[in-house]
């Protein structure tokens, strides 16, 4: 554990969890006045933020990514920053603000990363398969360490969560996330259209959703306070217990992943042996432990149980496994089935 | 014969006719000659007393040996009334002789007392003897000729006759097979060996483990393994694992089972606390060990009879 982390479990001593998880249940009512018909990924959402996580949303153009992610951040408060990905966007510009001044000198000031301090509470990347990896590569730290060095000094962001977006519709001038980018993040929550007609319905033919600005602003700000979340987060981690045969069931889990044809998993058309072939790391697996230790929490338990792991599985999990290249192609149907049939097959407990 | 018969008969009734208050009473003697060792003679007599008097049933003959060549085999006794408040009895005495006569030689049929009850007491009527003349079956000394191999000596038993059977050994066999394979069927309804391993009984299965090793599992380690064993009847049952969320889905897709919704529930819930609370002594407290008994029997029931 970090040295911050230390700190965060001493100051943890004298949290009231209860009402934590009311302000946990306000924020996700909130939300989902704004974002109609996407509970589970609000829930997604406010587990990722309790655990501590960066979140990576992806679907079709248009379904509510960016409003959902805009919406998170008011309801979380603090400072704010947002960053659009483009192809010649360079890791640079993230950090240092250059322009000429009014008397003709080039001037240097600090970017969007760093112009807040460590108050920077949620970095949005919009499209961040736009960006080069140079700047993929330049988040590999902000994320895992949350630091970054600048100006000859380190700078440390206590409170940051990284949300980052991308659609799947198109690959040109896209650059495809590395592994080492995506372990990182805690979730990749995939969000497609509602199909309940009645949602549907609404978000076509209310005006309220139709201008965005207006809608983020309806969202209560700072309904969780960003600077006592460290704290919080901790202290679920630490009050959550997880018995022995979860233990067990999570490393079955696990070894499952690794080797699916061994746990009787079966997919048509797919050579199991060859299907992955790698992934589901070490890192995946604590950041499981951690986002099922929040979800009973949010559920009012202090012990986690098999369907906690379910409810955050694939969208922690599935982008850390990797498959041979021949599969990789037609990935979403394999890696869904692939889920689906672990939790199948493996005993609990 | 039939003259004899006839002279006998006549005798009879002359005797009686003078005492008109006197029971009449009449016999059908067989023919007194040419009888062989182990021969049957049939007696009957025919006695009619008058209203208000019976035969007292005593005095009938009982069958038996009479003597040590005699036996009579069988007493048969027919009531009839007739006219005039009379009541005429008809007994018919089977004899049959032992005797080994070496010459032909007149045998004796002892007589017997018919005792009559009537109004002014008791009176008897004496049914008389029978002679006949038994004779032998063959000379006393075989000639040489006769000797063994002969027709007169002992021959073998006649080899009995054998009965058809074959509708019986058809119905037999046709039952045998039912029988078996209700059997089977059984067998297979129970889930009993070989079937014991079949998949689609999972909760007979478990109802069996857990009755026939409710004494291995008294401790905290046999209760998580009673529990473990219907975790696993569910997932056979289901096709897939079900989890404590899933019961509502597996409640529906099964619905034998849903009479039993509140204990299944109370199973997971204990399960639960077993399992990830790190409290089996609570969870065996609220759900023993009994119960868990107690629900498979009743899942398995239900099992079998949604077929």
């Amino acid at each position: 554990m970090s040295r911050e982390g230390l700190q965060a479990v001493k100051a943890s001593e004298g949290i009231d969890l209860s009402s934590w998880r009311q302000h946990a249940i306000d924020f996700e009512t909130e939300l989902g006045k704004v974002v109609i018909g996407q509970q589970r990924n609000i829930h997604l959402l406010t587990i990722a933020i309790f655990a501590r996580g960066h979140v990576l949303l992806e679907g079709d153009v248009g379904v509510g990514k960016t409003t959902l992610l805009r919406a998170a951040s008011r309801g979380l408060g603090g400072a704010y920053e947002r960053v659009e990905g483009t192809i010649d966007l360079m890791p640079a510009d993230m950090v240092y603000h250059t322009y000429i001044g009014e008397d003709g000198r080039p001037r240097v000031e600090p970017g969007p990363v760093i112009r807040y301090g460590s108050e920077l509470t949620v970095f949005f990347f919009n499209e961040i398969n736009r960006a080069r990896p140079q700047v993929h590569s330049l988040l590999l730290r902000l994320m895992a360490e949350r630091s970054i060095a600048a100006f000859n000094r380190e700078y440390h962001f206590p409170y940051l969560l990284v949300f980052a977006d991308r659609n799947r519709i198109e690959r040109e001038e896209t650059f495809e996330l590395p592994a080492a980018a995506r372990d990182r993040f805690l979730m990749e929550i995939n969000i497609s259209t509602p199909t309940d007609p009645d949602v549907r319905r609404q978000l076509a033919f209310d005006p309220r959703f139709h201008d965005g600005d207006k809608l983020i602003e309806s969202v209560r700000e700072s309904i969780l306070d960003h600077r006592a979340l460290p704290q919080v987060a901790a202290a679920i981690q630490e009050s959550v217990t997880a018995s022995e045969d979860l233990q067990r069931y999570t490393l079955d889990l696990w070894q499952a992943i690794r080797n699916p044809a061994a746990a009787g998993i079966e997919i048509p058309d797919v050579d199991m042996d060859r299907l992955v072939s790698g992934g589901a790391s070490p890192r995946g697996m604590s950041y499981l432990l951690r986002a099922a230790r929040v979800a009973a929490f949010l559920d009012n338990r202090t012990m986690v149980v098999p369907e906690d792991l379910r409810a955050v599985f694939f969208e922690t999990m599935a982008h850390r496994i990797f498959f041979d290249p021949i599969y990789e192609l037609r990935r979403e149907p394999i890696v869904r089935e692939l889920v689906r049939q672990l939790f199948e097959r493996v005993p609990a407990p | 014969m039939m003259r004899v018969i006839f002279l006998s008969l006549v005798a009879v009734f002359v005797a009686s006719a003078p005492v008109s208050a006197e029971p009449s009473l009449a016999l059908k003697d067989p023919r007194s000659f040419g009888y062989f060792l182990g021969d049957t003679l049939t007696r009957e007599v025919i006695l009619r007393v008058d209203a208000g008097e019976t035969l007292e049933m005593a005095s009938v003959p009982l069958a038996g040996p009479v003597n040590y060549w005699l036996e009579l085999n069988d007493v048969k006794l027919d009531t009839e009334s007739s006219g005039g408040g009379s009541t005429t009895y008809r007994l018919v005495l089977n004899y049959q002789t032992f005797y080994t006569p070496l010459d032909p030689r007149k045998l004796t049929i002892p007589g017997f007392a018919l005792k009559v009850a009537g109004a002014s007491g008791t009176g008897e009527v004496t049914v008389p003897g029978f002679e006949f003349i038994s004779s032998p079956i063959r000379q006393l000394f075989a000639s040489s000729s006769q000797s063994s191999g002969s027709s007169v000596a002992l021959q073998p038993d006649v080899v009995p006759y054998p009965l058809t059977t074959g509708r019986e050994r058809t119905a037999m066999l046709v039952s045998g097979l039912i029988a078996l394979g209700s059997l089977i069927a059984l067998a297979w309804h129970q889930a009993w060996w070989p079937f014991h391993k079949r998949a689609a009984r999972p909760f007979t299965d478990t109802a069996r483990y857990l009755r026939s090793n409710a004494g291995k599992l008294q401790d905290a380690s046999g209760y998580r393994t009673a529990l473990l064993r219907l975790h696993r009847a569910f997932d056979l049952r289901a096709g897939r694992r079900v989890l404590a969320d899933d019961v509502d889905g597996f409640l529906a897709d099964h619905p034998e089972f849903k009479p039993y919704a509140a204990e299944v529930e109370a199973m997971f819930a204990s399960s639960r606390q077993t399992f990830f609370g790190n409290n089996v002594d609570g969870a065996s407290k609220q759900l023993p060990l009994s119960a868990l008994t107690d629900l498979s029997s009743k899942l398995a029931v239900a099992e079998r009879s949604a077929g």
